[in-house]
């Protein structure tokens, strides 16, 4: 389990690399987390809304309705120009912190 | 909560996310949308709904939660966003599903929603009677603009043998203080009156009119609708009317200038119509004749210093001291009259200055008139109607705690979906405050109905209106908020502090203090029951028993035929009784001045009660005719009655009864023949004495009486009637006094019916007391018969076991039956001591009362206790027949 500090540091970049790949809803971004974590990290829904809200107060994503057939009506969020240049300047800092552990810690370089 | 209903909770859980300003609707959308996702998540993993729905809620977050995040997130944008107008919707809808959700559990359990609101309403009006009775009695001679300046002057005469205490005063008394005192402005003197009158073909006997000094339009506030109000009552033979009776002689005509026709030929000339006189007013009239009328044939009566026929008011100027001013009065008395009381060795030593808005509250001394309220009764009746209103809100009260095991849940439930404790407990109280205002429409219609024939039945001016003029409508809102608040009260912040936890564990939430709170509430409201059972039971039986009084003189029917001493009666009064005598329905006649309960004369005599020794001494007195005696059926213990045979009996004899006897300390009733009373004029000598009998009512001892033959005097024909003519008698007599009399209307009414007058304040009281007490065993059973229910319905499965290992039906009542016999025998024993002291009180009060009997405690509580039985009997034999393989499937 992350730490408090880490989980706010990551937590925005996690959901921006998410969107990226695919526009999504609040349920499934928190789906995904806990999938890729192997259970570990577990957003609740209050702080996953508040940071959505504050990213689209940022510009970083746009939302909309959608409603598929035999769906229910949901929220989707999706990467904007500017998220996805924060993005890229937020990938290059994690690799290089990455980069760091890698050498310390004497592990085999791997990206996702 | 047999069944979960998911959709329910998710609507509930939505609702208070909605509250939270910070959401706005489609935040809540996603939030639901979010929660449905999670739900079908597990519950397609076999979790069940209802821990479905705990898990996800606690993993999305209740109000609370959600609320935390998104303020900190939010809030400034929203402050800046939402202005007040949406802030005030937002509370509005809160409180318009308060209401809703109120509704929804009222309409829900109908039966017990008719028992709160009808007992609260019940409870509401005899409030509101209450409260109006109150008003219109504290409200008596206000309307007047010098009300707080007005005094009325009473007298405390010291005779040789006692002290009088009177409402009246002498005529010479309002001039002289008027003169004598810089701080009184003006005065007042009026007289009873009363006239046969013509106009034209119209001829009306007048029984409520006075004599009156010019200065009463001045000094009162009474409307003067034509002519002009200083002026009206100076010259001699002048009337003013009230409209109703001006328009009673003259319709449509101007009554000013027109002339009445008295029966003595005299007449009077109309030079105003006043208002009809307020009905919360103590001195109320048809008619203002002006006092120098009387110079005619009474010269002197404004110099008479001990004739006491007149209420004398003085207006007393702003700001002064009645107090200091009475300090003054016996100075006064001396100054004016001393040498004077010397002489006769009896006079005044106070003249009691009695504020005039005082005078209907105040006990009357010996003469006052108008109608008497006692603050007593106030006090009795305001302390009724507080607990019948409480034993309601206990009903409210009991019945929302035996139903929290039920709410409980839906408490468990809004707690667990995130309502905070003040949400809930608003949510109670709007739930009684509705209730309240059902109650109370409810009580305002009962009101509506009732008022006019109470209003009639204790002859008071009671309006509905009176109930919002003024502070009067801020009263009622109290009330309406008091009572919400002691019914809803304390439901509310005992089921919203339930802990969810502990509910949904099945934990009970019924302790052992709350059962004994509950059943000290029913120990109470029966109790209380029981006392004004017990009370309504000894006034009725005092009323009895002074109804069964030996009152003295015959039981037989007497007719009284009042002829307010008509000159063409008296003229041929031998004539008439004789006419009536030839009836074979009449037994015996008699004119007299006084009758039976109505009033008598009081002159000052002198006795010598030995030869050597007289005595001064006030004297009440009956003038007769010969056969007075023999009418009434009074029984001689010595001497004779007055006879045609002793032709001096007319003017020297006097017949005194028993009380007198011992009053001049005489050893026995022939001791007291041949003594001689001296008043009048006359030397009358004892011809007989005779057994007391009653001639006031029954609140007082028989006192002296004497009694002499003063033909000019007489005032009414009575008549003893044959005991088994009595039916059609009325009609008969009528008829035949038209045809002898037929210039003056037929004034009779039988004696029994004149007595039973006299108990009017007793027989209202009795009423009120038997309404109080069926009002409240009427709201303790509606509680009880709730109460039984839910005891019942919650041992459902019980009875079903038991039923089931044999026992009997009878058993199974006696079981459901015996906690509340335990609690009747404890009401029992809290009412009997607090009731017998309250009847002891009133009793008395009566100088002939009846005997406290035990029985009538015995079954007063018998009577509670059978309606209670019965009430709770109906539930627990419902209970007990259930079918028990239905009753053990209960849940």
């Amino acid at each position: 389990m992350p730490s408090k500090a880490l989980t706010g540091a990551s937590a925005q970049t996690i959901v921006l690399s998410i969107l990226q790949r695919q526009e999504s809803y609040g349920y499934q971004i928190i789906k995904r987390v806990k999938e890729l974590s192997n259970g570990e990290v577990e957003w609740s829904a209050g702080s996953l809304y508040t940071l959505m809200h504050k990213m689209k107060t940022d510009q970083l994503v746009d939302s909309f309705w959608v409603e598929k057939t035999g769906e229910r009506k949901r929220r989707y969020y999706r990467i904007t120009e500017k998220g996805a240049s924060i993005l890229e300047t937020e990938k290059k800092a994690w690799l290089s912190v990455h980069g760091i552990f890698v050498q310390l810690w004497g592990l085999q370089p791997s990206v996702s | 909560m047999k069944n979960f209903d998911l959709e329910a909770a998710i609507t509930t859980w939505k609702h208070f996310v909605k509250t939270e300003r910070t959401i706005s609707p489609e935040d809540a959308d996603e939030l639901e949308g979010h929660l449905r996702d999670h739900l079908d998540e597990l519950l397609s993993e076999g979790v069940h709904q209802e821990a479905a729905f705990e898990r996800a809620i606690r993993e999305i977050g209740g109000q609370k939660e959600l609320q935390k995040v998104y303020r900190a997130v939010y809030w400034d944008k929203v402050r800046a966003e939402h202005t007040l107008l949406d802030e005030l919707r937002g509370r509005l809808e809160l409180f318009a599903s308060y209401a809703r959700s109120a509704l929804r559990s009222m309409r829900k359990r109908k039966s017990y929603t008719l028992i709160n609101v009808l007992g609260l309403a019940i409870g509401l009006l005899c409030c509101s009677i209450i409260f109006l009775f109150v008003n219109s009695e504290l409200s008596f001679d206000k309307f007047h603009e010098n009300a707080d300046r007005i005094v009325r002057i009473a007298e405390d005469l010291k005779t040789s043998d006692q002290m009088l205490y009177q409402d009246t005063s002498a005529p010479p008394m309002g001039p002289a203080l008027v003169s004598d005192f810089p701080e009184v402005e003006s005065m007042v003197r009026i007289r009873f009156a009363s006239r046969l009158f013509r106009y034209n073909d119209n001829i009306f006997q007048e029984n409520d009119l006075f004599y009156s000094d010019s200065t009463f339009f001045d000094i009162f506030s009474f409307e003067l609708l034509q002519g002009n109000p200083s002026s009206a009552l100076v010259a001699p033979f002048s009337i003013v009317l009230s409209k109703t009776t001006a328009e009673k002689y003259f319709q449509n005509e101007d009554p000013i200038g027109k002339s009445l026709v008295d029966e003595y030929g005299t007449a009077y000339t109309v030079t105003g119509v006043a208002a009809d006189t307020p009905r919360n007013s103590h001195i109320r009239f048809d008619g203002l004749i002006s006092n120098t009328s009387r110079n005619s044939w009474d010269a002197d009566w404004e110099t008479q210093w001990f004739a006491n026929s007149y209420f004398t008011y003085l207006l007393l100027k702003p700001g002064t001291n009645r107090d200091q001013l009475q300090a003054k009065i016996p100075d006064f008395i001396e100054s004016r009259i001393g040498e004077l009381q010397r002489s006769i060795g009896s006079g005044y030593t106070q003249l009691p200055l009695i504020p005039f808005t005082e005078i209907h509250m105040s006990t009357h001394r010996s003469r006052g008139f108008g109608s008497n309220g006692r603050m007593i009764y106030i006090y009795i009746f305001g302390v009724i109607a507080f607990f019948i209103l409480l034993i309601a809100c206990l009903n409210f009260i009991n019945l929302a705690i035996a139903r929290s095991a039920e709410r409980a849940k839906e408490v468990g439930l809004r707690k667990v979906v995130g309502a905070q404790r003040s949400q809930l407990t608003v949510q109670f109280l709007s739930e009684s405050f509705l209730v309240t205002m059902a109650a109370w429409l409810l009580s305002l219609f009962f009101c509506w109905l009732i008022i006019p024939p109470l209003a009639g039945f204790i002859s008071r001016p009671l309006e509905m209106s009176t109930l919002f003029q003024g502070n009067n409508g801020f009263v009622q809102l109290a009330l309406l908020l008091v009572v919400s608040l002691l019914a809803g009260g304390y439901p509310a912040f005992i089921l919203s502090g339930f802990r969810p936890i502990k509910i949904l564990k099945g934990e009970s939430y019924l302790g052992r203090q709350r059962a004994f709170f509950r059943k000290g509430m029913v120990v109470f409201q029966f109790a209380v029951s029981m006392i004004l059972i017990v009370c309504t039971a000894v006034v009725v039986k005092q009323l009895n028993h002074l109804r069964s009084q030996e009152l003295g003189f015959t039981n037989d029917p007497v007719m009284i035929v009042n002829f307010r001493g008509d000159n063409e009666v008296k003229n041929k009064s031998e004539l008439i009784k004789q006419t009536f005598l030839d009836q074979p329905f009449v037994a015996a006649a008699s004119m007299s001045r006084n009758v039976p309960g109505t009033g008598f004369g009081n002159i000052y005599s002198t006795v010598a009660v030995a030869p050597d020794e007289s005595r001064s001494a006030s004297l009440n007195y009956y003038m007769v005719d010969f056969d007075f005696a023999q009418t009434y059926e009074l029984e001689l213990l010595a001497g004779r009655s007055f006879s045609q045979q002793f032709p001096s009996d007319s003017l020297e004899s006097i017949v005194i009864n028993q009380s007198m006897v011992s009053n001049f300390g005489w050893a026995s009733p022939e001791e007291a023949l041949d003594k001689v009373f001296s008043t009048l004029g006359r030397d009358m000598k004892v011809i007989g004495v005779v057994k007391d009998f009653n001639y006031q009512s029954l609140h007082t001892h028989i006192k002296p009486l004497g009694m002499f033959v003063v033909p000019s005097s007489f005032q009414a024909l009575s008549l003893r009637l044959e005991a088994d003519q009595h039916p059609g008698a009325f009609a008969r007599i009528k008829a035949i006094w038209e045809e002898l009399v037929p210039h003056r209307p037929f004034e009779g009414y039988f004696m029994e019916d004149l007595m039973a007058d006299q108990y009017e304040v007793e027989k209202i009281f009795a009423s009120i007391f038997r309404f109080a007490a069926g009002f409240a065993i009427l709201i303790a059973c509606m509680g009880l018969f709730g109460l039984s229910a839910f005891t019942a319905q919650q041992r459902t499965k019980e009875i079903g076991v038991r039923k089931v290992l044999g026992a009997s039906m009878r058993q199974i009542l006696g079981m459901l039956s015996k906690d509340f016999a335990r609690l009747l025998v404890i009401a029992f024993v809290v009412a009997v001591p607090i009731a017998y002291f309250a009847a002891e009180g009133w009793l008395s009060d009566f100088a002939y009362r009846s005997q406290l009997d035990p029985w009538i405690f015995i079954i007063a509580g018998l009577i509670a206790s059978t309606i209670a039985i019965l009430t709770i009997s109906y539930q627990s034999v419902k209970a007990a027949s259930i079918n028990p393989v239905k009753a053990i499937q209960y849940e």
